[in-house]
């Protein structure tokens, strides 16, 4: 209620100063005045008139809508609307926006759509909206990286429109079970992986096969690099096998902790075979330096609280996770020498700390002393004792 | 030769009379002839039979005099180190217990010699109380014991703010609160502690800083010195059926038994020390208060009985009743009206009973709310 | 106890009384300085303590120092040089004399660290060369890394 309260008053406002430039659409079409006014191209030079045509300055119905007045009804046509100024340099040159982008998006499975006639496939509008075109940078914007996925589910994730186009609409919540989506959905960092990362923005189409690694690797470099490394690359290449998203999923992807390596191995390998058991050596390598990093950790906190400078330790401890973290990242390469070379390293600084705090806090010393306190001090009380029994007996 | 140079000493400084100050602090309880040279008066002292401190149930107040005196060396001690400034106090205690040698040791040592010293002064007062010791003439034994115990209660609160580690802050702020539910002394305690809304800032750290190494300690020693003039004004109490001689001693036995109760003090306090270490908490952060944190033991009951009562009284009525119950302990003396005798002993046995078991709830109760 | 008794006693066993309490004495007065002891050690300032960042200090880069020349690190309370050898090696030396703690200072020339107290020289090794110094110069470990001198304390 208050909300259309606001927006007609709004829509008046905007009438009135629309009335001031000659712009007369908002008296009949507020709602979409407002929505206009709200978005980025606003103040830009952009009039209702240039897209629809007409007549802004009437406000009589048959010459506004008159002469070259286009309802821009037919979703066929929107794509190339945009286009007359997003594809124009001359236009887009102060913007610092790419103009090849609708060229990008003929080469796109909706582009081919759209150009097939098939009026149901996804249009500029439908992802940035009609007359409300926010930044994508802005959180109200559909193409925000926090609402991307609503807005790709919306048609994605619609099982009659996905059965007629031969699509899985369960790519959509995968995506969302899966580390990226997560990520996102927790509030973490926005450059997680959204649909466009991997499928292209105005691009969009699936990334064939042996273009996965590529994908991937975009953001997960050392992986990549370690995976090229190691002979699954040209293997599962040669075999037409998914490659990152045969341990990691293609929507929902996860992230695999190292007690599921030897799981990971066996599936394919099978459960009694050599790589299955290379795999468990390398579990168990990652396993032991995990575990030798917790418990330095523990003990670290332990000694902070029985006054022993810790500063150096954790200092270290951080080193050794950085390199536990480098033989995850070596895994790819599924070559137990490279992992066990990183892991060494972060085990060894482990037992160290741990060899070093044992003997700061070692609490024997102090124990030893005062069992000789006690056993001196006794001595003290006898030798009193035998003399206030001299006194005594000398006749005190 | 000690012999000698004791002798020179004596003619030209009444050794005598300095040794005598040590009566007044309870440590040696007999008439000492203060014109006579040293030795010659100590041997006069020697042969009179004295009784003994150091002996059930007096060496509770002997215990006292130690641990202020073990305190005050371990303090002065630690003030070497210590810098009371927000940012340096974490730091500096670290030093002392990580870098000096036994300073864990010597700062252990005064962390549970002043818990002591406050358990030793609760169960003292509690003798007191069920012997009545403090009916007429020794009203004032009575109260300034208990004052001594509320000066000790300060030095204890004082001294834990110092730290600046996390516990030490917030187990303060819990105390404060505590102290400013009191009506009258409360507002006027945060007032000289220069933070009115009850928070440790540079100021007050300071403030605490001064009033434990300075005021409040030259305050107990006073009353101290007072409450054992008392003793030698209106004698030792003695109970009826307690022996006339077996509590009377030769000085040589006293200073012996001394020795012992010394001995077995500093073992009590090396066992704490290393098998029940205080631990060390990180620095404070005014932030983040971390869970479970109350006010030191001593003011649970307090902090029970306000727990208790919020809902049921108007906080000013709690902690009004707070204040009117210390100030009818202190003048106790004076409000006892049960007579002497048996009979009137056994009502007040009663009654200190029902308040030790009513303090012991409210600790208990506070406690578990904390 | 009468004069008399303690002197029979005296007289029965009087070495072996004597030795007891003399035994005693002393085992009492171990009290006494096993509490000097810990008083005295606990006065003792400690070594200051510091963590791996402070221990390690950042000197200036590799290219500002050229052979033949010195920089005086001023870093806490003891300046320290770093001397780059005409061979091109660094030296880290204490900047301290050894005699009476005046501040040393780098002769160029004779590639030696001159005292302008008591005209006491010291060479690269930190061996005294001439005047009254006792002891030669402490000297600290310094490397490269990134172009950068770092130096440990």
């Amino acid at each position: 209620m208050r909300r259309a309260a606001t927006g007609l008053a709004l829509a008046l406002l905007a009438a009135a100063t629309a009335v001031a430039q000659g712009e007369q659409c908002g008296v009949c079409h507020p709602q979409s005045r407002v929505a206009f006014d709200g978005s980025i191209h606003q103040g830009e030079g952009v009039a209702c008139s240039d897209c629809h045509g007409g007549d802004p300055a009437s406000r009589e119905l048959r010459r506004a809508h008159g002469g070259d007045f286009r309802a821009l009804d037919d979703r066929l046509q929107i794509p190339a609307l945009c286009a007359e100024c997003h594809a124009d340099l001359e236009r887009m040159r102060p913007y610092n926006l790419p103009v090849d982008q609708y060229a990008v998006y003929l080469t796109s499975q909706h582009g081919r759509a759209i150009g097939r006639g098939e009026r149901r496939a996804a249009i500029c509008s439908d992802c940035h909206g009609a007359h409300a075109v926010l930044r994508p940078s802005d959180t109200d914007s559909p193409v925000h990286p926090r609402r991307l996925a609503d807005t790709c589910g919306s048609c994605h994730a619609d099982p009659e429109l996905a059965a007629e186009f031969g699509l899985d609409p369960r790519v959509v919540e995968e995506y969302r079970s899966g580390v990226h989506g997560q990520s996102l959905a927790e509030g973490g960092t926005t450059a997680a992986a959204g649909c466009t990362s991997c499928h292209g923005v105005h691009g969009a189409a699936p990334p064939g096969f042996g273009d996965v690694d590529k994908v991937c690797g975009g953001c997960h470099v050392q992986e990549r690099r370690a995976y090229l490394d190691g002979p699954h690359h040209a293997a599962m290449r040669d075999a037409g096998l998914p490659e990152c998203a045969s341990c990691h999923e293609h929507h929902a992807t996860r992230r695999l902790a190292p007690d599921a390596i030897e799981a990971m191995c066996s599936d394919c390998h099978g459960a009694e075979s050599e790589q299955a058991r290379e795999g468990e050596r390398i579990e168990v390598v990652l396993r032991t330096a995990a575990d030798e990093i917790a418990a330095a950790e523990r003990l670290t906190t332990q000694a902070a609280r029985t006054a022993v400078h810790v500063e150096d330790y954790l200092s270290r401890l951080e080193e050794a996770r950085t390199y536990l973290t480098e033989g995850l990242t070596l895994v790819h390469t599924v070559r137990l020498a490279s992992v066990e070379e990183m892991t060494r390293r972060a085990r060894s600084i482990g037992e160290e700390v741990q060899h070093e705090i044992y003997q700061k806090i070692d609490r024997r010393p102090a124990h030893i002393g005062l069992v000789l306190f006690w056993f001196y001090l006794v001595m003290t009380v006898l030798v009193i004792t035998v003399y206030k029994r001299r006194l005594r007996a000398s006749g005190g | 030769m000690a012999r000698r140079a004791l002798d020179w000493l004596s003619e030209r400084l009444n050794l005598t009379e300095i040794f005598s100050l040590l009566t007044s602090y309870g440590l040696f309880y007999s008439e000492l002839d203060t014109r006579k040279p040293l030795r010659e008066a100590l041997a006069e002292a020697a042969e009179r039979p004295a009784p003994s401190y150091a002996r059930w149930p007096r060496v509770l107040g002997m215990i006292v005099v130690v641990l202020i005196g073990i305190e005050i060396v371990t303090g002065s001690l630690l003030a070497l180190y210590y810098l009371p400034t927000p940012e340096a106090a974490h730091a500096s205690l670290g030093t002392i217990l990580r870098d000096v040698q036994f300073g864990w040791l010597v700062h252990q040592i005064h962390f549970w010699g002043a818990q002591l010293l406050l358990a030793v002064l609760i169960v003292r007062l509690l003798r007191f109380l069920a012997q009545r010791v403090y009916r007429a003439p020794r009203e004032l034994v009575w109260v300034f014991a208990v004052l001594l115990l509320l000066v000790c209660f300060h030095l204890d609160l004082t001294g834990r703010a110092l730290p600046m580690t996390e516990g030490a802050y917030w187990t303060s702020i819990r105390a404060l609160e505590i102290v400013g539910a009191v009506p009258i002394y409360g507002s006027l305690a945060l007032f000289l502690l220069g933070g009115a809304e009850a928070l440790i800032s540079d100021l007050t750290l300071i403030r605490f800083y001064t009033l434990h190494v300075a005021l409040l300690p030259i305050l107990a020693v006073v009353l101290i010195y007072l409450h054992f003039s008392t003793v030698r004004r209106v004698g030792l109490f003695e109970t009826r059926d307690e022996p006339e001689v077996a509590g009377r001693l030769q000085f040589r036995f006293h200073v012996a038994n001394i020795a012992i109760l010394l001995a077995f003090l500093m073992g009590a306090l090396a066992s704490l020390a290393v098998l029940v270490p205080l631990p060390f908490l990180g620095p404070a952060d005014p932030y983040a208060t971390p869970p479970g944190v109350g006010p030191p033991w001593y003011l649970l009951a307090c902090f029970g009985f306000l727990e208790l009562t919020t809902g049921m009284l108007p906080p000013w009525l709690a902690g009004g009743l707070l204040f009117l119950g210390f100030t009818a302990f202190i003048l106790l003396p004076f409000l006892d009206r049960t007579r002497p005798g048996a009979a009137g002993r056994r009502l007040m046995l009663a009654g200190a009973a029902a308040a030790l078991v009513i303090w012991l709830g409210l600790t208990l109760y506070g406690a578990r709310v904390a | 106890m009468s004069e008399a008794e303690k002197g029979n006693n005296a007289a029965a066993e009087p070495s072996r009384r004597r030795f007891l309490g003399w035994l005693s004495r002393g085992f009492l007065a171990l009290w006494a300085v096993g509490l000097g002891w810990v008083v005295a050690a606990f006065l003792k300032p400690p070594r200051s303590r510091q963590s791996l960042g402070e221990r390690v200090i950042k000197v200036g880069a590799e290219s500002d120092l050229q052979p033949g020349q010195a920089l005086l690190v001023r870093h806490g309370r003891e300046p320290i040089f770093v001397v780059r050898t005409a061979a091109g090696a660094l030296i880290g030396l204490s900047g301290v004399c050894t005699h009476v703690h005046c501040v040393l200072a780098w002769d160029r020339q004779h590639q030696q660290l001159a005292c302008p107290c008591h005209d006491g020289a010291f060479d690269l090794n930190g061996n005294v060369l001439r005047g009254p110094p006792p002891r030669s110069l402490q000297r600290f470990r310094v490397e490269t890394r990134l172009g950068q001198i770092y130096l440990h304390l």
